[in-house]
């Protein structure tokens, strides 16, 4: 093959996926390399998209121009905003999606981008000259020159997958993993790490008796993900809830040394937050029962998730621990669940571009970066893209900071901090969490997608109307005035007299948008977001200012960079710990540096005054 | 507060020249100290200095007796002991030396010319500290604390400082702020997690937390009006008509008080300050013109600044003269000091009759009333008891933490507490978790930035603005 690339993008999972999407759109040449093309952007996992936190990244993704939640609005089949009862800096969308409908939404819109080959192989070691990446190799032995690749192979690098004392080397269920490429990658100088997730079996629908289990319905109206999907999102299946019990436990635990997470069998590192049904029973003993929510796997299928029970025990284990759930009395497999363990690359090798310190043009992105989630990985996917397409035209690094975007948050993090257990994004993993909410996420970053090219110019200027309109609104309700004595009495929080402005009864807890046209019959309220984010602006105004004054104190540190290149073995006075950490990290800036775990005050302080004094606060550099 | 300075005073850390400075205070004690820090810091005193070894490698850490002679004439300036400490071990981790003198200030100020003249340069004020912050041999709290040490007025202070050094503050802040997190992470579970069945913590428990932080802030808060004290003296202002005793008040405490610490004759104004050690704690008695009624101007500025005084006291002694009763001056007075902390004095009980002084008693209407002589000494014991069981009364006061707290922490402590008032109101206000959450991180992050865990530029300039030469 003597074509040349500009971008290889290695793995067609959810961060392969948005990579090549980005990269395309920006007008790079590309090539897909996966090893299955009948699998591209299939969800190991769950069949949902969004979730806490995630959903703010699936917004943050439309935003910036990704494809995710277009996707998952078209797949989606019951569509719910959680925790809608609190502030709406937390409320998170999420989408139970058909996941065939879903694989086949994304093949589509991949074979339907310009300049972009789709190669079913796998890449078994890269080429790499003056430390600059220049080829791929794959296992067919073909060599593929490009000036970048970005390698986003998910779960698949030297896999193995566990069920009981049953361990075989497998990406997924039934599908090849990838060997060799972490060893040369490794022998390139990359540290290598294992890391160990988990998945819950997959039952028939017609062996589950329902009328034992709650129904959890989608919301009324559903609300879609993408400001591109228009309103033709509907909720068509339901969730079902039920709890596991004492027998459940009971079976669990008289086979607990079955179980490869507790016999040493799997050495990886399992996420805290997501625990398999032994680690729950084992570790919270004191719990009678646990939640298990069943999601429908498809429209098509009786197929169900059995969300909470991720288990790696032996397949008979698992049926009859879960034969012991109301509902489940005649349950039958599909598939059992199974633990898969797999090689990752600690994240703090990566510069903030996700381009790695170690070799020139070549950018991790995913779940190899230790993240878990098909949210996580498509972000690095995109960002990654944005940044490989920037830096092959010369144009600056692509980073977004921890007050811009959730993204920004999970990409400073994984650079700065690393993980020591699969990383998942979370709400309060966002210091700026105030400001950062799923309804201004086009606020946030649409500009940033327009400047890239991933936003077209239309959806640009629709996005600058809204704002527009949003703006328009906010200035009626404060105009507008309605007499205190036509307020109806269960708004009692009221005690002013005379005549109030609407954007003052919006203040009140108990008042909303919607509300208003009840209260003032003169005023008609707009139906839709642009309401919803009036009602925000003002109603939290107070904290949305002060979380806006916070941001601005946090950029005066983010603000100060650090010289590229520059060499802390000069600073007098270090301590060897955080010379070692300054000089392996590479902050850009002072915020970035003093987040850097083990750096204390002192250590800040004293590169701060080094910049200073030494006249050293560089401008503006390129990374 | 002085005014932060830019850091760049201190020049290029990273190419550092030779300082010195005189270590002890100006003008006290038997012995003054000089310290020489940086590159050139050996060879210079190998110059100056005629003893025993010619050379002072090889003896870091080591007491050395001789003479400090002036290279240009070999006069012998003063005998000496000097210490060598070879860099890294050193109080700024550079190499330094340090001069024992004899302590005279004039002998002090000639070994200074002849280090300058030798190639050295007077150390700006601060500058041993911040040499000491850059080459990690100390923290910020650490560093404030060693103003405080080289500042401290009596040994509480001396304690106090040598507490903080120690890390204490440090330590006490740093448990707080681990229990606010701790608290933060049951708020944050609820809007992570809703989806588990874990059971939240209630709103009451968590209101607990926040409150019992609050109340340990709080103590640590009221330290700072101590520490004021311990550092900077508790002023008392004398005041009274001109012939009602006060100078003899003023001249009495200060000859029974051996313990002088020093004098700052107020030359550029009515008053007159003398430091007097107390029970442990730096009093500052300040003596002044006196109120008159009169229409001159020199009189009526004479009185501003009477007023001015009496606003930075902490204390007033309000001087009667017994035998005479109350003046018209003194009702002037009396509206004066009304709300403010004060005690009436009636002195002169040598001359005064029973009757007059029981008289004046009335007259004053204070709740605090001591009957004295500043020509006897009568009643000067019970003032000082009064004095120290009700201003002086910190070691038995436990609500009052034991550490020396600065303006810059006070500010800390006061804003993390008002974040915490305003997590608790969003708490009872039934806000969603996330808003109260966000005044709790906010209140986390001042509480670091007491001990440096987050360090704004602004925290930096104003610590080092506070050093005075020499330490």
């Amino acid at each position: 093959m003597s074509e040349v690339f500009d971008i290889a993008v290695i793995g067609g999972g959810h961060a392969g996926v948005e990579a090549v999407i980005a990269a395309s759109r920006m007008g790079a040449s590309v090539a897909l390399v996966t090893t299955d093309v009948t699998a591209i952007g299939r969800m190991s996992c769950n069949p949902a998209i969004g979730g806490l936190a995630k959903g703010h990244l699936v917004k943050e993704i439309d935003a910036l121009g990704g494809e995710m939640g277009v996707l998952a609005d078209r797949a989606g089949i019951q569509f719910k905003v959680l925790n809608k009862r609190k502030g709406p800096a937390v409320w998170s969308s999420r989408a139970q999606t058909d996941r065939k409908l879903y694989e086949a939404y994304v093949r589509e819109a991949v074979e339907l981008l310009p300049n972009t080959r789709i190669i079913e192989d796998s890449v078994v070691d890269i080429k790499v000259e003056h430390g600059r990446l220049t080829r791929i190799i794959t296992k067919s032995g073909s060599v593929i020159k490009v000036q970048s690749a970005i390698l986003a192979g998910g779960t698949f690098l030297n896999a193995i997958i566990h069920t009981g004392s049953v361990s075989t080397p497998a990406g997924r269920v039934g599908e090849q993993p990838v060997i060799g490429l972490s060893d040369k990658l490794a022998a390139l100088g990359f540290t290598v790490g294992r890391l160990k997730t988990g998945t819950p079996p997959r039952v028939d629908g017609k062996t589950i008796d329902f009328s034992l289990m709650t129904v959890q319905p989608g919301d009324n109206p559903p609300r879609p993900f993408s400001t591109r999907s228009n309103g033709n999102i509907r909720n068509q299946a339901e969730c079902w809830l039920t709890n596991t019990n004492e027998a459940c436990h009971q079976i669990i635990k008289q086979n607990i040394d079955r179980s490869p997470l507790f016999n040493g069998q799997i050495k990886g590192v399992g996420p805290r937050y997501c625990p398999s049904i032994e680690d729950k029973v084992v570790k919270f003993a004191e719990k009678p029962s646990h939640q298990l929510f069943l999601e429908p796997e498809g429209l098509d299928t009786d197929q169900l998730y059995v969300n909470g029970f991720s288990s790696s025990l032996p397949e008979d284990v698992q049926l009859a621990a879960l034969r012991a759930v109301p509902g489940m009395g005649d349950v039958a497999f599909v598939r059992p669940g199974y633990a898969v363990e797999y090689d990752y690359f600690p994240p703090t090798q990566l510069k903030p571009t996700l381009e790695t310190k170690l070799i020139e043009n070549l950018y991790f992105a995913g779940q190899i970066n230790g993240t878990s989630g098909y949210e996580e990985a498509a972000a690095q996917g995109l960002m990654a893209a944005i940044n490989a397409v920037n830096k092959l035209r010369d144009k600056p690094a692509f980073i977004l900071d921890r007050s811009e975007a959730y993204i920004g948050v999970m990409i400073d993090d994984l650079v700065t901090r690393g993980v020591d257990e699969p990383y998942r994004m979370f709400t309060s993993r966002a210091e700026h969490r105030l400001h950062l909410r799923e309804d201004n996420a086009d606020q946030r970053l649409t500009e940033y997608g327009y400047r890239c090219g991933l936003v077209p110019e239309e959806r640009y200027l629709a996005f600058g109307e809204k704002y527009r309109r949003v703006t328009d609104e906010k200035n009626r309700l404060g105009e507008q005035r309605v007499p205190t004595i036509s307020i109806p009495l269960k708004y009692k929080s009221l005690r002013k007299r005379g005549a109030v402005s609407l954007s003052h009864l919006l203040r009140i807890p108990e008042i909303h948008y919607q509300d208003l046209g009840e209260i003032d019959h003169t005023f008609t309220p707009i139906e839709g977001v642009i309401g919803e984010s009036v009602e925000i602006q003002i109603k939290y105004e107070g904290y949305i200012e002060r979380q806006l004054a916070e941001i601005e104190r946090f950029k005066r540190n983010e603000s100060i960079r650090i010289p590229a290149g520059f060499i802390y073995g000069e600073m007098p006075g270090l301590r060897t710990e955080a010379r070692e950490k300054f000089s392996r990290i590479r902050p850009l800036n002072l915020g970035q540096a003093a987040r850097i775990p083990g750096i204390t005050g002192a250590d800040v302080s004293l590169l701060m005054v080094y910049l200073r004094a030494s006249g050293r606060i560089g401008p503006k550099s390129r990374i | 507060m002085n005014q932060p300075r830019p850091l760049d005073v201190f020049g290029d850390p990273g190419h550092p020249d030779t300082i010195c400075g005189i270590a002890t205070p100006l003008g006290r004690g038997g012995i003054g100290i000089i310290r020489l820090s940086g590159p050139r810091a050996m060879p210079l005193a190998e110059k100056v200095f005629h003893g025993k070894h010619a050379s002072l490698s090889g003896l870091s850490h080591r007491v050395l007796y001789g003479n400090f002679c002036d290279p240009g004439s070999d006069i012998a300036l003063d005998e000496i002991l000097l210490t060598p400490f070879k860099q890294p071990n050193s109080y700024t981790g550079e190499d330094v030396v340090e001069f024992s003198f004899h302590g005279s200030p004039t002998i002090l100020r000639r070994a200074l010319e002849i280090l300058i003249a030798g190639g050295a340069r007077l150390a700006q004020p601060g500058e041993f500290t911040f040499r000491a912050f850059y080459h990690g041999r100390i923290d910020l709290t650490q560093a404030e604390a060693v103003a405080d040490l080289v500042d401290a007025k009596s040994e509480q202070s001396a304690q106090a400082a040598f507490q903080q050094l120690q890390g204490t503050l440090k330590n006490r802040i740093q448990t707080l702020r681990a229990d606010l997190i701790e608290g933060l992470g049951w708020l944050e579970m609820s809007a992570d997690f809703v989806e588990e069945d874990l059971e939240f913590k209630k709103v009451e428990e968590i209101g607990e937390r926040i409150n019992s932080i609050a109340q340990q802030i709080s103590v640590l808060s009221k330290a700072y009006q101590r520490s004021r004290i311990v550092r900077d003296g508790l002023v008392i202002t004398i005041i009274g008509a001109p012939n009602a005793g006060k100078s003899s008040l003023f001249n009495y405490l200060l000859a029974r008080e051996r313990s002088i610490v020093t004098s700052t004759p107020g030359t550029t104004r009515d008053t007159i300050d003398e430091f007097v050690n107390l029970g442990g704690y730096p009093v500052r008695f300040v003596d002044t013109a006196g109120i008159r009624k009169t229409a001159e101007t020199v009189e009526t500025i004479g009185i501003d600044r009477t007023i001015n005084q009496l606003s930075e006291s902490d204390l007033i002694f309000w001087v009667v003269d017994g035998s005479v009763g109350l003046t018209e001056d003194d009702y002037e007075t009396h509206q004066l000091i009304a709300d403010r902390p004060a005690i009436a004095l009636i002195n002169k009980a040598d001359i005064a009759t029973g009757q007059q002084i029981d008289h004046c008693r009335r007259s004053v209407d204070l709740a605090d009333v001591i009957v004295i002589s500043a020509a006897t000494g009568k009643g000067i014991d019970q003032l000082i008891d009064w004095l120290t069981t009700n201003h002086l009364n910190f070691a038995t006061d436990r609500r009052i933490a034991p550490f020396l707290i600065n303006q810059r922490h006070l500010i800390a402590l006061e804003a993390a507490r008002e974040h915490l008032a305003l997590a608790d109101r969003a708490l009872v206000k039934k806000e969603s978790y996330e808003f109260v959450a966000f005044d709790l991180r906010k209140a986390a992050e001042c509480l670091g930035e007491i001990t440096g865990e987050t360090t704004p530029d602004d925290i930096l300039s104003q610590i080092f603005a506070n050093f005075c030469i020499g330490k």
